[in-house]
């Protein structure tokens, strides 16, 4: 062995750091906005029933352009978007955005969910072929760091099998990211999360004074500490960005808060978050999954009109979604075989007969339960208008049919966000990359660059640095 | 039975390199990304700010430190939580909001180890949860009452306050400090129902200690002021050495060494790291280091062909995980070394491993250690473990066993593939490896990365099948599993299997530094850095001459660097 040649391959390790990603920008900043916009993103999964060339149409309306509560009703027995015909006019219907990343690197699941709401690709999977972790913020990140108050983040959401924090095959589909590689570990009990922004588990009003005192107690005194290491006269930039980080999350019980959620469905979060007779977790329980989304629209709907916080996303479903739903009095087989159309997770098996239709009554089923959410924000009500006028709430999936295409992901869109979507309408966007709709939606939330212009490079830089047009005003 | 109606992408794929500029670029920790330490303020490459410290004992060692602040990592918080208040388990349903996935979990760049919203409320309701459950249990509660104390309700207190306090601070605490909390501990009846005075402050105290950025922060901070680089502190030095060999705070032993200002020369520090590495904590430390760079979380998710391997099922792949655990702890805590890693035939087994890997004998359901054939196994690599999961369904992986080697093994970085490449065929006639072959060796678009950098070393293992079982054919062809690699310092090797491949490996200096470095960045708890290498460049000498790896951590954390900040 040659030392000058290995001390030349010491040397070497010079290029070894990679750029430390921008993350000190993820440190939320409290911004004034005059009339605030809320915009929640659901994603669920296996995507849905649409003619991509193999299969019939059975998602999209007959026609693009202008949607009527008539036309969209004669589509309901056949279409899943039609059973949102009660919202025709605040309704957006976006076919022909594509993946931004179409060729997986990962289990196509997890590469859909990476990618869906980050714009960006998944990163090797170093943990198993579902362990790849996506590669920067998502936009429910983005917008709760540049509209919340206090640093607070989105509300992360999830109804599915696996518990949160799993990993692999056993991960709840992380969809939000608090940056790159750092997925956020969603909440899979509406109590749990309720219980989180409030600052307390539940109890009558002395409990809830007496807790908060205690924290407050206990608050001023973790304040002090960190107040007199930060007076220290030899703190670096990275030390001080790190206290101060530490002392802004540092937050009070918050006693004033009005906007209430009725008693029973309090109480309905607070049975959901128990065990069943069989001792499983009652949130991964399939049958309990359609109340379960229900109160996390709930909650949803709750935190906006608190203005708790002005991003929300909820995955329905896991890193696929097995569930085996009951229709009509009929336990189906999971729903991740019936997207394959074979009794299998792979491809090998046997055919599942209506496979096809089986789906799209499943397609039907999730855009009822995403009607309930439209139903929750139109009747919050406030001055300004209904959440439905000063929000948005946008359906998609982590893959757009059973094949696992990433063409023409499903976008339903549904809320006219101060004014500012344009909304009444299905458009063709003609296979576009979806970080331009992303982009779309950031104008919508009212996010934009730091001098005003509209946001166009949301999501990886390789990407092309355009919004979508005719989404917005 | 028919065929299905899409070709569907199932959750496996083949990876492939794109043949531009496909230059193999040496790295550390392969288990993530790889980013700069923390301590200098983020992204800058190593080189900026060139040290002024000039190590005094004749070593031209410079090792930059980590964050000056350096949040616990979770599995820290739990080891120092249950130590603090001599607990064997810590309550059920705590979670922690997960962190980052920067490299190792102690890497303290940039934010990823940042205190935010969501994991300060996590950190309050576990304390308040932790504080009830210690207070609530009086076995729990004596554990924690120093010995002979007295009686009056503040003079007890005041007693209790100063213990825990100097444990959970891993320092001593000042007159003011205990006032503090003393004065929090009055509040306890106004603060908390149906407890006496005593232990509703006792809980209080106990939430806050646990919440205290001294508690939750391992600081380096020196006497007085100080920037740029200086000395750390006696305390400062035992919380150094034992989260970084022991991942949880200094036990008894090494505060009393503190506390005599024992822990300012090598020798004393060598004394308390032969002793900590003796400890079960360090053994469960060094696991937690191993279980990360050699990425064996991802062995729970092995899934494969069940009627082509009937004896892999499903409880398989977390035997494969224990297998592994076990073969790295008893190298280490015999005194083996690097090499041992990658060159022992001794492994661990149970009986269904054991009729994986054909062994003749008697196996219960334990693990007990087991011989295996050293024609045909030698090491961590030969493993079912990493055979398994670097493999199809139903094949060998040659791509990811090849990229495996050069990440994990070497730290030699591939560049990622290119955005369209199409899985490697599953189906067709010949043998696995003319498959990857023809889909990206010579002649291919994959030429560039694969023929020279990656399947070489993936096809070295070709003698394994896709569950990790010894092979001569491949569909009736000799198994053809020789290569040749050029990317060692020492040159172009030659082939003829997996073992030639592996006795290369593990006598190249390349690994040596390899692991070595990812070593040196957990005990220094932050990433990659520059000039790594060179502060590294005898211990690999040392380490290529039959050095144990308990021992050149102990050279690591006797190095004055260790004892000193260093942005």
């Amino acid at each position: 062995m040659k030392a000058v040649s290995r001390r030349k391959v010491l040397r070497g390790w010079a290029g070894a750091t990679l750029a430390l990603p921008a993350l000190d920008i993820f440190e939320g900043k409290a911004k004034a906005a005059t009339k605030p916009t809320y915009a929640v993103f659901v994603v669920g999964c296996n995507g849905v029933v649409q003619n991509l060339g193999e299969e019939p149409e059975m998602f999209w309306p007959s026609t693009t352009g202008a949607l009527t509560t008539a036309k969209l009703e004669a589509d309901a027995k056949s279409r899943a978007t039609g059973r949102l015909s009660r919202f025709a006019s605040k309704l957006l219907l976006v076919r022909g955005v594509n993946q931004s990343f179409l060729s997986p690197r990962a289990c196509s699941h997890t590469w859909g969910d990476n990618q869906c709401l980050t714009a960006t690709p998944g990163s090797e999977d170093k943990d198993g072929p579902a362990s790849s972790l996506a590669q920067g913020e998502s936009i429910d990140h983005r917008i709760a760091r540049e509209k919340n108050a206090n640093g607070r983040g989105p509300l992360v959401l999830h109804a599915g099998r696996n518990s949160t924090g799993g990993k692999g095959y056993g991960n709840p589909g992380y969809v939000s990211y608090k940056g790159p590689m750092q997925p956020h570990s969603p909440d899979s009990s509406p109590w749990a999360a309720y219980t989180r922004i409030v600052g307390l588990a539940g109890g009558n009003a002395d409990a809830l004074k007496l807790v908060a005192t205690r924290r407050k107690s206990v608050n001023d005194f973790v304040r002090s500490q960190i107040k007199r290491l930060q007076s220290r006269a030899d703190l670096s930039a990275e030390d001080k960005r790190r206290l101060d980080a530490h002392f802004t999350a540092i937050r009070d019980i918050e006693l004033g808060m009005t906007a209430g959620l009725p008693s029973t469905t309090l109480k309905e979060m607070e049975a959901m978050d128990g065990k069943d007779a069989n001792m499983r977790l009652k949130v991964h329980v399939d049958a309990h999954r359609d109340a379960l989304v229900r109160l996390h629209m709930d909650l949803i709907a709750f935190a906006f009109a608190g203005d708790i916080t002005r991003s929300a996303s909820l995955k329905v479903g896991d890193n696929n979604d097995g569930i085996s739903f009951v229709l009509d009095g009929v336990t189906l087989p999971s729903f991740h075989m019936i997207s394959h159309r074979v009794m299998s997770d792979g491809s090998d098996g046997d055919p599942i007969p209506n496979a096809v239709e089986t789906h799209a009554r499943i397609d039907r089923l999730l855009m009822d339960q995403f009607g309930y959410l439209g139903d929750k924000l139109a009747a919050s009500t406030s001055p300004d208008g209904s959440l439905l006028d000063r929000g948005f709430a946008v359906w998609t999936n982590q893959i757009a049919n059973g094949a696992h295409d990433g063409r023409s992901l499903p976008y339903v869109i549904l809320g006219a966000a101060n004014g500012r979507l344009k909304t009444g309408r299905f458009m063709d966007a003609g296979g576009v990359s979806h970080n331009q709709l992303m982009n779309a939606l950031l104008a919508a939330a009212d996010v934009t660059k730091p001098g005003g212009a509209p946001v166009d490079d949301f999501g990886d830089a390789g990407l092309p640095k355009r919004v979508l047009p005719d989404i917005v005003v | 039975m028919r065929a299905p109606k899409f070709r569907l992408i199932v959750c496996s794929f083949a990876i492939a390199v794109a043949a531009a500029a496909c230059t193999g670029k040496i790295t550390t920790h392969g288990g993530g990304e790889q980013v700069d330490g923390g301590g200098g303020g983020g992204g800058g490459s190593a080189g900026k700010g060139s040290p002024s410290f000039e190590p005094s004992e004749g070593s031209t060692d410079a090792i930059v430190s980590g964050a000056r602040f350096a949040r616990l990592t979770h599995f820290q918080w739990q080891n120092a939580v249950k130590d603090l208040l001599l607990l064997k388990a810590l309550p059920a349903g705590l979670t922690l909001q997960r962190d980052a996935v920067l490299g190792f979990d102690n890497n303290n760049a940039g934010s990823a180890l940042d205190v935010s919203f969501d994991l300060r409320g996590d950190y309050e309701r576990a304390a308040e949860t932790i504080a009830a459950f210690v207070v609530g249990d009086p076995v729990a509660k004596m554990r924690l009452m120093p010995r002979d104390s007295p009686t009056a309700l503040e003079a007890k207190a005041r007693l209790v306050i100063r213990s825990l306090a100097e444990r959970a601070y891993r320092r001593p605490v000042d007159a003011a400090e205990v006032d503090e909390l003393w004065n929090l501990f009055k509040q306890g009846p106004n603060l908390i129902t149906g407890r006496d005075a005593f232990d509703a402050g006792l809980e209080v105290v106990i939430s806050a200690v646990l919440q205290s950025p001294a508690f939750l922060y391992k600081m380096e901070l020196g006497e007085g002021q100080n920037t740029g680089s200086f000395a750390l502190t006696n305390f400062e030095v035992a919380s150094r050495l034992s989260f970084a060999l022991t991942d949880t705070m200094p036990d008894d032993e090494l505060l009393a060494a503190a506390r005599a200002g024992e822990l300012t020369d090598a020798e004393h520090i060598r004394t308390q790291a032969q002793r900590l590495l003796k400890t079960p904590a360090a053994r469960a430390s060094a696991a937690h280091f191993h279980e990360q760079l050699f990425r064996l979380a991802g062995l729970d998710q092995i899934e494969k062909d069940v009627k082509a391997f009937p004896a892999f099922d499903s409880a398989t792949p977390a035997l494969l995980k224990e297998e592994a655990r076990l073969f790295l702890d008893h190298i280490v805590a015999n005194q083996g070394t690097p090499r041992d890693l990658l060159t022992s035939s001794e492994t661990f087994v149970n009986a269904k491993l054991a009729a994986i890997y054909g062994l003749s004998g008697t196996f219960t359901n334990t693990f007990q250690k087991a011989p295996l054939d050293p024609q045909q196994r030698r090491g961590l690599l030969t493993q079912l473990g990493f055979l398994a999961k670097n493999a199809g369904a139903k094949d060998p992986d040659p791509i990811h066993r090849g990229v495996f080697v050069s990440e994990v093994i070497l730290c030699k970085t591939l560049p990622p593939p290119a955005a369209n490449v199409k899985p490697v065929p599953t189906m067709g006639g010949g043998t696995n490896r003319a498959r990857v072959e023809a889909h990206t060796g010579k002649g291919t678009c994959g030429a560039t990365c694969h023929a020279t950098l990656i399947n070489p070393l993936g096809y070295a293992f070709e003698s394994y099948d896709a569950i990790g079982r010894w092979r001569t054919t491949d569909s009736g062809t000799p198994v053809d599993a020789s290569g040749a690699y050029e990317e060692l310092a020492s040159g172009k090797v030659s082939f003829d299997n997996g073992l030639d491949l592996v006795e290369a490996l593990a006598g190249s200096s390349d690994y040596h530094a390899c692991y070595l470095s990812n070593w040196l960045q957990y005990l220094f708890a932050r990433g990659a850095r520059d000039d790594d290498g060179l502060a590294l460049e005898r211990l690999v000498d040392d380490s290529l001459a039959g050095t144990s790896v308990q021992e050149s951590l102990t050279s690591l954390v006797t190095n004055p660097a260790f004892r000193r900040y260093l942005p």
